[in-house]
């Protein structure tokens, strides 16, 4: 079979089998590996920039590709997940359906009652509108923590990492450094007595001519 | 082994810590807005946020000095610029080529060879609301396809190239030095 059929059809079994968020999560994390190994030799292969000034950029790279994906999987991906678990256990809704639900959670048997059970209580139009409402609550949490993420506590940390190997680097340097700098030369020649013209003339402590 | 009823309470606090305690009611307005965002609109959002957050960041970090920090936020800026703009073209495109190509239905069909993924794919295009999502789902595969492959043959150069300009702009390149000592 013509290979680029082949990765054709892989990537259509892919996209059957899996929903959108796994693909995402997965293939996320993935381009954010990539992403900083390639600004990474983007960095390297600058001619322009100081040895000094590349160390900390490298760094500060890789540690921004390496707090993006943890902070993908402990933190975004955790945030998503929490909203999904408060919908799931009817504890979100919109304010336009206030009196509904609390007419519904009146009830003491519903009153801890999860979506599941409160939804075929209330009208399709309500619940298509509730739906379309959580639809939304779980992109803004996931928006929210990415941003959150991406915008403070990745520069952060990661300024603090190339910082840190910077000044490490810097250190190291200063005690590699050998303490007698200037190397001491040794003449071993005797002075030439032949290299004396008869034109020259030295001058005895007496202040005499010789 | 029975639990006394404030032991049995704790753990269920516990287990529902991050959880809230009672129903909450919010505007729907806001989060309506919120409900068709695709990946291309997070990364949008995701783009404009850190180029407004990241280089105050770099600019202010003091923990190193000013020449590293001026390098630091020319890194920073080609790099959201460069990134965000081809993670948006990339994901653009394949959204776009995953909705050409599933125009026509029958030929996308015809064109897979194994009978499985090809009937599975029958029952899809029978459904609109599953043909959408595969659609989805499709372009979203596509379109990281195009990421790992942009970002070492569009992305690395232009950002190279990008660093490059800016530190001769604003007078940190080490040619300039060189130039300047001749």
């Amino acid at each position: 079979m013509n290979p680029f059929l082949k990765i054709k059809q892989s990537i259509v079994e892919l996209s059957q089998k899996h929903e959108i968020a796994e693909i995402q999560k997965w293939g996320g994390t993935m381009a954010m590996g990539f992403s900083a190994l390639a600004f990474t030799g983007s960095v390297l292969l600058n001619k322009g920039i100081p040895k000094e000034q590349k160390e900390f950029l490298v760094s500060q790279e890789l540690a921004d590709g390496a707090i993006n994906v943890t902070l993908f999987w402990v933190m975004t991906g955790q945030f998503k997940d929490w909203a999904e678990r408060e919908i799931k256990a009817g504890k979100i809704f919109p304010e336009t359906v206030k009196k509904e639900v609390e007419k519904i959670k009146s009830d003491p048997s519903l009153k801890d009652a999860p979506w599941e059970k409160i939804m075929p209580l209330l009208s399709k139009e309500k619940v298509d509108e509730i739906s379309k409402f959580h639809t939304g609550f779980k992109n803004a949490v996931s928006l929210g923590g990415s941003l959150l993420a991406a915008c403070i506590i990745t520069p952060i940390v990661r300024n603090i990492i190339a910082s840190t190997y910077q000044k490490g680097n810097n250190n190291n340097n200063v005690i590699d450094k050998p303490k007698i700098a200037q190397p001491v030369q040794i003449v071993t020649e005797k002075p030439q007595i032949s290299s004396v013209t008869k034109t020259q003339t030295f001058q005895s402590r007496a202040g005499m001519r010789i | 082994m029975r639990l006394s009823t404030a032991e049995q309470r704790y753990c269920q606090n516990s287990n529902n810590n991050m959880s809230f305690s009672g129903t909450r009611y919010l505007p729907k307005k806001y989060f309506d807005r919120l409900t068709h965002m695709s990946s291309f609109d997070q990364r949008l959002a995701i783009g404009a946020g850190t180029l407004l957050c990241q280089p105050p960041i770099d600019y202010f970090n003091p923990m190193t000095d000013e020449k590293t920090r001026k390098f630091s936020v020319i890194k920073t800026v080609v790099k959201i610029l460069v990134g965000t703009a081809t993670g948006l073209l990339i994901r653009k495109g394949g959204m776009i080529l995953a909705e050409r190509q599933l125009k026509d239905s029958e030929k996308f069909i015809s064109k897979i060879k194994d009978k499985k993924i090809a009937s599975k794919m029958k029952e899809i295009c029978a459904d609109d609301h599953k043909k959408k999502q595969f659609i989805s789902n499709y372009g979203t595969v596509l379109g990281l396809l195009g990421v790992f492959i942009g970002d070492f043959t569009f992305d690395m150069p232009v950002a190279k190239f990008g660093i490059q300009f800016a530190s001769d702009i604003f007078g940190l390149s080490e040619y300039e030095k060189k130039e300047g000592k001749k």
